[in-house]
């Protein structure tokens, strides 16, 4: 899922991370980082992914060598034994961020053909072509064209 | 079987049977300004415009709300979409939506244990809804489709006056189809005209007409609505075109020329403005559509005073064909 190395991939999300791209600093900040830009939902998705490869070949493996930043910040966020109360606030918030981000991949996957928890899903802009049951969408560089519910059936038809 | 065992078999039927017969007959509602589909209350489509939608009852159909945000209650339940454009959306706990929620320039948010079985999507910012489109499409999404009342005359649109518009008449008619200068003519079925009326008014670089066809029924409307769609909405601009609630209406620009259209029942109605140049700019387009605009107006006005009349006379006990 990670394509090349694991280790690799994993090392440069978590750099790109801790490096404050997202402009956040912690678990804690992911809900914000979602409800911001859900746009960084998968990638969220591959950090949660790259952060268990790196607890997990890091401290036994000894193959992977982090860099020294790194390894601090590892070190005060994930892997120092927390304070109970930062357990469980750290807790809540990596089970509210997986939430967001497999509602996310759900979402992206096109399998929401039920009920439960859902987020906001985006569609990246462009020129965009999207048709699909119910809404048919055109975005081109100068106009919006929609169907509601459908071209050729009842709903509202724009194309400005 | 006991006489009281049947009471709950009456009460079933009184209760059953007016559901079923009303079943499907809901309203629709479009309106101007906020809206609450109150709990209990079951509407058949809601649009709103330049306000908020609140939906705490059923709304049978579709929901779309320009320039506002769609909020679907606690128990709120939408039979169809939900699309919003300029505006948020959200779905509070036990709200269901059957088909998609579609949010442009807005966000989606869904909460608890909401239903939505479609998809989800929101576009935050959206670079080609400019703040002119999103006028455009709040200013024609709402309109009022007024048809007449009883037998209407349709020689009484021959009294429409549009000279302060600058525009003299130049003729009337009464067509066997539909022409819409370069936008082609639409032909209705064979037999199915049952009253037409086709008038023309002209200025320096102007023409404007308008049509009025009443056919056989619903269905003959329809199929002439559809033809008046057919190939010439891909060629529109500036077009808006809503088919929700009961009938539909049509506003569009294309080459050199303004149209303003709408169907209900039989009656189909198309008011069209069209410039000597086919390639106009936007302040002659603006021009234009102000002049299709009030000949719609002009139309709808002569079409309500009759139905006016013919109420007052109603309720003063005169007939209708007894009215001068």
């Amino acid at each position: 899922m990670l394509g090349k190395k694991p280790e690799d991939e994993a090392l440069e999300l978590v750099r790109s991370y801790l490096d404050g791209d997202l402009g956040l600093e912690g678990m804690d900040g992911l809900e914000k980082v979602l409800e911001r830009r859900p746009e960084l939902a998968v990638d969220l998705a591959r950090l949660e992914m790259a952060l268990s490869v790196f607890s997990s070949t890091s401290p036994a493996g000894g193959n992977f060598e982090p860099p020294p930043g790194l390894a601090r910040k590892i070190a005060s966020e994930s892997l120092a034994a927390p304070s109970p109360r930062r357990f469980w606030r750290t807790a809540a918030a990596g089970i509210a961020a997986a939430a967001l981000v497999l509602a996310a991949i759900w979402g992206f996957s096109g399998h929401r053909k039920n009920s439960g928890p859902k987020e906001m899903n985006e569609i990246r802009l462009g020129t965009i072509h999207y048709s699909g049951p119910g809404v048919e969408l055109l975005l081109q560089e100068d106009q919006f064209i929609l169907h509601s519910d459908g071209a050729g059936k009842r709903g509202i038809d724009l194309k400005l | 079987m006991t006489l009281n065992s049947k009471y709950p078999l009456a009460l079933l039927a009184t209760l059953i049977i007016p559901t079923l017969i009303f079943a499907g007959q809901a309203p629709s509602v479009m309106q101007r300004g906020g809206l609450v589909i109150e709990r209990g209350r079951t509407v058949k489509d809601a649009v709103v415009a330049d306000g908020d939608l609140a939906v705490r009852g059923r709304v049978e159909g579709s929901v779309f709300v320009v320039n506002g945000d769609a909020l679907i209650e606690d128990d709120g339940t939408v039979g169809g979409n939900v699309t919003v454009v300029g505006g948020n959306v959200s779905l509070s706990q036990r709200a269901a939506v059957q088909g998609s929620v579609t949010v442009f320039s807005g966000l989606a948010r869904v909460e608890g244990e909401a239903r939505v079985l479609g998809d989800t999507r929101s576009i935050e910012d959206l670079s080609t809804l400019t703040d002119e489109k999103l006028s455009v499409i709040s200013e024609y999404l709402i309109f009022e489709r007024v048809t007449p009342a009883g037998d209407f005359p349709f020689s009484e649109l021959s009294e429409m006056d549009l000279s302060r518009c600058g525009l003299r008449p130049a003729g009337t008619d009464v067509p066997r189809k539909l022409d819409l200068y370069r936008l082609g003519k639409v032909l209705p079925p064979e037999d199915s005209i049952k009253e037409a009326r086709e008038l023309e008014f002209r200025a320096k670089n102007i023409r404007v007409k308008v049509l009025a066809i009443k056919v056989a029924g619903q269905a003959e409307a329809e199929e002439v609505w559809e033809s008046i769609r057919e190939g010439r909405e891909e060629k529109a601009t500036n077009s808006v075109h809503n088919s929700l609630g009961d009938g539909a209406h049509w506003f569009f620009r294309s080459k050199g020329s303004c149209v303003g259209a709408w169907t209900r029942g039989e009656y189909i109605f198309v008011v069209i403005a069209r410039h000597d140049k086919e390639n106009l700019k936007e302040e002659e387009w603006k021009d234009l559509e102000l002049i299709r605009d009030a000949a719609v107006m002009e139309l709808k006005r002569g079409l309500l005073a009759k139905e006016a009349l013919v109420r007052t006379t109603e309720e003063m006990g005169v007939r209708p064909s007894q009215t001068p």
